[in-house]
C-alpha cells in the first residue's frame, strides 16, 4: 500500500518535473513520466541491476522535481495551478479510487495465462528482484519482453513480498496515463469534455468483452494480461504527438519513450510502435508546416522524426534480442512454432502466399477462415469486427464534418494510415495462425483477444480526432458529439454487463477455487522442502490446479501432467500399465513427493494400492502429502500429511 | 434568462448532480422498502423455512444421510410451481467440488418459461460458509428453477432454504462500493452533460 502510494508520488513527481522544465502539456507528461521511468528501470534490469534500477528511477524522478522547483522559484504557486490541468486531476482521482478499491477487495490472480506467464513473471521478478531470464523455473515463456514485469516491480520495490494486487494496481496506474493523454487537448475551460473522453476510454475495455450482465466478473483493471495495455499505450502514443501545437522536436521528444516502453510490452509491441510512427509521419506531412528537428527544416526534419522513432522501437527490440541471447541463448528471430521459420522468413513466405498464391492447404484454409471470422465472429458488444469498423468510421466521419481545414486533413489521413496499419496488423496474424500456430490455428485460438488489442486502440485514435475537433474546429458541437458517443456506449453497456461484472463485484467468494487451492497450499507449506520434485493426483483437473499449485510452491518443480493410453485394456491390465508407465514417468522426470489434491474413484481403483488405500478419502476440503519411494518396477508412498483445511 | 444560466458556476453543476444521484437513490430505496412492507402486510408475501423436498429436483440421485445427492445430469434442476411473491432466498449447501454458477431462473405470468433475461445470480453469504442468498426487488413469481451447481458428480448436501427474509429499514439504503462509485462516475457525467448544455445555450455556433 506504502509502496504503491509512494511509486504514484514518484510518477506525478516526474510530470511535473517534465511539464515544468520542458514545458511538455501536462496532461501527457503522468504517461511520460511512467515510461521514462520504467524503461531506465528495464535497462537496468536488462543488466542485472532491477533493484539498483528502480532506485535510479525513483531517484531521477525527485531529481527532476527539485530541479523544476528550484527553477520555478519565483512561480511555483501559478506552475503548480496550471499542472492540475482536468486530465492529471482525473489521473490522481482515478489512481487514488482504484488503490482504495484495490485494498479493500484484493483480487488475486486468477486467469489462465496469468498462471503460466503474465503473473507468475511477475511473481518471479518480485521474489528474485531480477529478471525471470536469469534463472530457472517452471514457468514458459521466458523470452517474452519485460516491460510490464519492470512496472509492477516498480510499484512494490520496497514491500517484504510479492503483492498481487499491486500488479493490477501499477497497470490501472498506467491506464489512468494514458487516459490523460487522451485529454490533452482540453484546458481548464473544457474540463467537461476532459471528464467525457476519460470516462469514454475508461468503458471502452468492456466493450469489447462479451458479457451477461449479473455473470462472470470481467478481468479489465484486473488482470496482467498484455493485451490491453498494448491498445492503450499503442493509441496514447499516437495521442501524445497528435495533440502538440509545438512544431519542433518538442512534439517527437516525449513519443521516444512510450515507444521503447511499447516495443518492450510483448512482440506484438514491435509491429504497434511501427503502425504508430507510420501514422505520425504521414500526419507530420499534412499537419506541419516549417516544422524543425534536430536543427533541420522541412520535410527534412519530418523524415528525421520519423527516423528517429523507428530507431528507438527498433533499439529497444535488439537490446532485448541481445538480452536474451546472451542470458538464455535464445535466438528471437526465430519464431519457433509448427514450421520453426525465422520472422524475415515468415514474412516472405507469406506475403508471396498471398499474392502469387500457394498450394500450402493450411495457409489456405486459415485464410478463409479469418477472412469469414472479420465478418461473423462477434469479437465485441457492437458485434463482428465488421461492425467495429463501421462504427469506428462512423466517429472518423462526425470528426471530420466537424473539425477546421487542417484538421479535416489529419483526420482523413489519420483514418487512411490506420486502415492501412490495421490491414497489416490482420495480415500479420493470418501469417502467424498459418507459420507458427499449431492445431490450435485452425480455430483460431484467441482470435478475439488479438483482435481487441488494435480495435481499442483504434476505436480511441478515432475519439481523438473527435477531440481536436473539440479543440479546433465546431467545438459545442463535436463536444456534443464525444457525449452522444459516450452515452451509445453507455447504453450497449448496460445492455451486457452491469456492476456485479466489474472489479467492484470482486469479493471473498469470486475466485473461491483460487482461495481453496490456497488454503490446500498453506496447509502443506509447513512440510513442503525446497527441492521436493511434487507430482499432483488432481481428478476433478482441467489443468488450473496443476497452474495454481506450481504458482504457489514456485520454488518447487510440477511435472506436467501424464497421459497414458490404456483404452481397450482390461482393468487388471490397466492398471499395471498405469503402474509401469506413471513410476517411469516420474523416475525421469525425478519426482520425490505426491501431492494428492482430489481423488476419485478412478484414480483409487488404479493407484490406491501405494497409498495404502486411503486414497478415496481426499475431496474438496482435503490435501494429503506423500513421499515416494522407488522400488525396482514400482512405488509405494509414505504419508507426509494429510488433514482438512478446515482442521 | 441566457445571462443567467452563462452565470451558473461549476461546483454548482456539480453539487447539484450529486444531490440529484442521492436523491434517485433514496428514492429507489424507499420505493423497494414501501413494495416489500406492503406485500407482507396485505399477506403476498412471507418468511418462510422449508428442505429441499419442497422442490422438484431434476437431474440428482438420492445418497440418503439427511439430504445428500450426488449430480448425475449436465443441467440439475429443482423447481418449484407455486405462484407466490418473492424478494429473496437464502440456502444451506454443501458442495464435494466446487460449485460453479449456481443460478435462480424465474418466471412470471407475463412472461412464461425460463429465460437469461430473467435469471438471478447467488452470492455466497460473507463469513457463513456454505450459505448461499439470491435477493432482487420484489416480484410475483409463477415458479422458480434453481440450478445449484454445474456439474455431473458433485455432492451437494442441503440444508434449510429460507424465502424472503425480512430486511430491516436501513437494507434497503445499504451504501456499496458500487454505489459509490456510481455517485462519483454520474456525478461527474451529469454535471459534463449540464455544462455542455450551458455552453450550448449560450455560446453562438462557430
Amino acid at each position: 500500500m506504502l509502496n504503491s502510494i509512494f511509486a504514484l508520488a514518484v510518477i506525478l513527481s516526474g510530470a511535473f518535473g517534465i511539464y515544468a522544465l520542458w514545458g511538455i502539456n501536462s496532461r501527457m507528461t503522468p504517461l511520460v513520466s511512467l515510461v521514462v521511468l520504467v524503461d531506465i528501470a528495464a535497462l537496468f534490469a536488462m543488466g542485472g541491476m532491477l533493484k539498483t534500477g528502480v532506485i535510479i528511477a525513483y531517484v531521477f524522478a525527485l531529481t527532476l522535481f527539485t530541479l523544476a522547483c528550484v527553477k520555478n522559484k519565483a512561480d511555483i504557486a501559478e506552475k503548480a495551478m496550471d499542472f492540475f490541468s482536468p486530465g492529471v486531476v482525473m489521473f490522481l482521482l482515478a489512481s487514488l479510487a482504484m488503490l482504495a478499491v484495490l485494498y479493500a477487495t484484493q483480487p488475486v490472480i486468477h486467469r489462465w495465462d496469468e498462471f503460466s506467464f503474465w503473473g507468475i513473471s511477475q511473481k518471479l521478478v518480485k521474489n528474485h528482484d531480477a529478471l525471470y531470464t536469469f534463472y530457472s523455473s517452471s514457468m514458459l515463456g521466458q523470452s517474452i519482453p519485460p516491460a510490464l514485469a519492470v512496472l509492477s516491480y516498480f510499484f512494490q520495490r520496497f514491500t517484504p513480498e510479492f503483492v498481487e494486487w499491486a500488479c493490477y494496481y501499477a497497470y490501472d496506474v498506467m491506464f489512468f496515463a494514458c487516459f490523460a493523454a487522451f485529454t490533452a487537448a482540453f484546458g481548464k475551460n473544457r474540463a467537461h469534455n476532459a471528464v467525457t473522453v476519460f470516462i469514454l476510454a475508461f468503458i471502452s475495455p468492456y466493450l469489447f468483452r462479451v458479457l451477461a450482465p449479473g455473470g462472470k466478473i470481467a478481468d479489465m483493471y484486473i488482470s496482467t494480461y498484455a493485451d490491453i495495455p498494448m491498445a492503450m499505450v499503442f493509441a496514447a502514443a499516437t495521442a501524445v504527438y497528435f495533440f502538440t501545437k509545438e512544431n519542433d522536436s518538442r512534439s517527437i521528444m516525449p513519443v521516444l519513450p512510450v515507444l521503447f516502453f511499447l516495443t518492450l510490452i510483448k512482440d506484438m509491441g514491435l509491429a504497434l510502435s511501427c503502425i504508430v510512427v507510420f501514422v505520425i509521419f504521414f500526419d507530420m506531412l499534412v499537419s506541419r508546416r516549417q516544422f524543425s528537428f534536430l536543427r533541420l527544416k522541412g520535410f527534412l526534419a519530418e523524415c528525421a522524426a520519423a527516423v528517429s522513432m523507428l530507431l528507438v522501437t527498433v533499439s529497444a527490440y535488439i537490446m532485448w534480442s541481445v538480452h536474451i541471447s546472451n542470458v538464455l541463448a535464445i535466438n528471437r528471430s526465430d519464431f519457433g512454432g509448427e514450421s520453426g521459420m525465422g520472422m524475415v522468413q515468415m514474412l516472405v513466405t507469406g506475403v508471396k502466399a498471398l499474392l502469387l498464391g500457394t498450394t500450402d492447404e493450411k495457409f489456405l484454409t486459415v485464410r478463409s477462415s479469418i477472412i469469414q471470422a472479420f465478418f461473423n465472429t462477434k469479437v465485441s458488444m457492437f458485434g463482428s469486427g465488421l461492425n467495429v469498423v463501421i462504427i469506428i468510421s462512423a466517429i472518423f466521419a462526425l470528426a471530420f464534418l466537424l473539425s477546421d481545414k487542417t484538421g479535416r486533413k489529419r483526420i482523413w489521413m489519420m483514418y487512411i494510415t490506420s486502415w492501412t496499419g490495421f490491414i497489416g496488423y490482420y495480415i500479420f496474424h493470418l501469417f502467424l495462425y498459418a507459420y507458427v500456430f499449431g492445431s490450435e490455428a485452425y480455430t483460431l485460438a484467441s482470435y478475439d483477444r488479438y483482435m481487441y488489442t488494435f480495435y481499442i486502440g483504434w476505436l480511441m485514435l478515432a475519439v481523438c480526432c473527435v477531440c481536436l475537433a473539440v479543440r479546433d474546429g465546431y467545438s459545442v458541437l463535436a463536444g456534443g458529439g464525444l457525449l452522444a458517443v459516450l452515452a451509445a456506449c453507455l447504453v450497449i453497456c448496460n445492455m451486457y454487463m452491469d456492476i456485479g461484472n466489474t472489479f467492484l463485484a470482486v469479493n471473498d467468494t469470486a475466485f473461491s477455487k483460487r482461495q481453496l487451492i490456497d488454503a490446500k497450499s498453506r496447509f502443506i507449506s509447513d512440510v513442503v522442502e525446497e527441492d521436493d520434485v511434487i507430482f499432483l493426483f488432481s481428478a476433478d483437473n482441467n489443468g488450473a490446479h496443476w497452474f495454481i499449485y506450481s504458482y504457489n510452491f514456485i520454488d518447487n518443480y510440477f511435472p506436467p501432467e501424464v497421459y497414458i493410453e490404456t483404452w481397450g485394456m482390461s482393468p487388471e491390465e490397466e492398471k499395471a500399465t498405469r503402474m509401469s508407465e506413471l513410476t517411469e514417468y516420474m523416475l525421469k522426470n525425478g519426482v520425490t513427493h505426491i501431492l494428492v489434491d482430489h481423488s476419485n474413484e478412478e484414480l483409487s481403483r488404479n493407484y490406491g494400492d501405494v497409498f495404502g488405500g486411503m486414497m478415496y478419502l481426499i475431496g474438496h476440503d482435503t490435501v494429503a502429502y506423500y513421499k515416494v519411494h522407488y522400488t525396482d518396477t514400482a512405488f509405494w508412498c509414505e504419508l507426509v500429511k494429510e488433514g482438512s483445511i478446515y482442521g | 434568462m441566457v445571462k443567467k444560466i452563462e452565470k451558473i458556476r461549476s461546483w454548482q453543476l456539480i453539487l447539484f448532480s450529486a444531490l440529484f444521484l442521492v436523491t434517485i437513490f433514496i428514492g429507489i430505496g424507499l420505493v423497494r422498502w414501501s413494495m416489500d412492507s406492503s406485500a407482507r402486510k396485505d399477506g403476498s408475501m412471507q418468511e418462510f423455512t422449508t428442505e429441499c423436498v419442497r422442490f422438484q429436483m431434476m437431474g440428482f440421485e438420492y445418497m440418503g444421510d439427511g439430504y445428500k445427492y450426488v449430480v448425475t445430469n449436465h443441467d440439475p434442476q429443482m423447481l418449484s410451481e407455486t405462484p407466490q411473491a418473492f424478494t429473496s432466498l437464502k440456502f444451506y449447501m454443501e458442495s464435494s467440488m466446487h460449485p460453479g454458477e449456481v443460478v435462480l431462473y424465474y418466471s412470471t405470468e407475463k412472461a412464461p418459461g425460463y429465460s437469461e433475461h430473467r435469471r438471478l445470480w447467488a452470492n455466497a453469504v460473507d463469513g457463513e460458509p456454505n450459505w448461499y442468498i439470491i435477493e432482487t426487488p420484489v416480484k410475483n413469481v409463477t415458479a422458480l428453477r434453481l440450478d445449484p451447481t454445474m456439474y455431473i458428480g458433485n455432492e451437494l448436501t442441503f440444508g434449510d432454504f429460507v424465502f424472503n427474509q425480512e430486511k430491516s429499514f436501513g437494507d434497503f439504503f445499504e451504501i456499496t462500493t458500487g454505489r459509490v462509485y456510481e455517485l462519483i462516475v454520474y456525478t461527474l457525467l451529469i454535471s459534463s452533460c449540464l455544462r455542455w448544455l450551458q455552453e450550448f445555450v449560450t455560446k453562438k455556433f462557430e
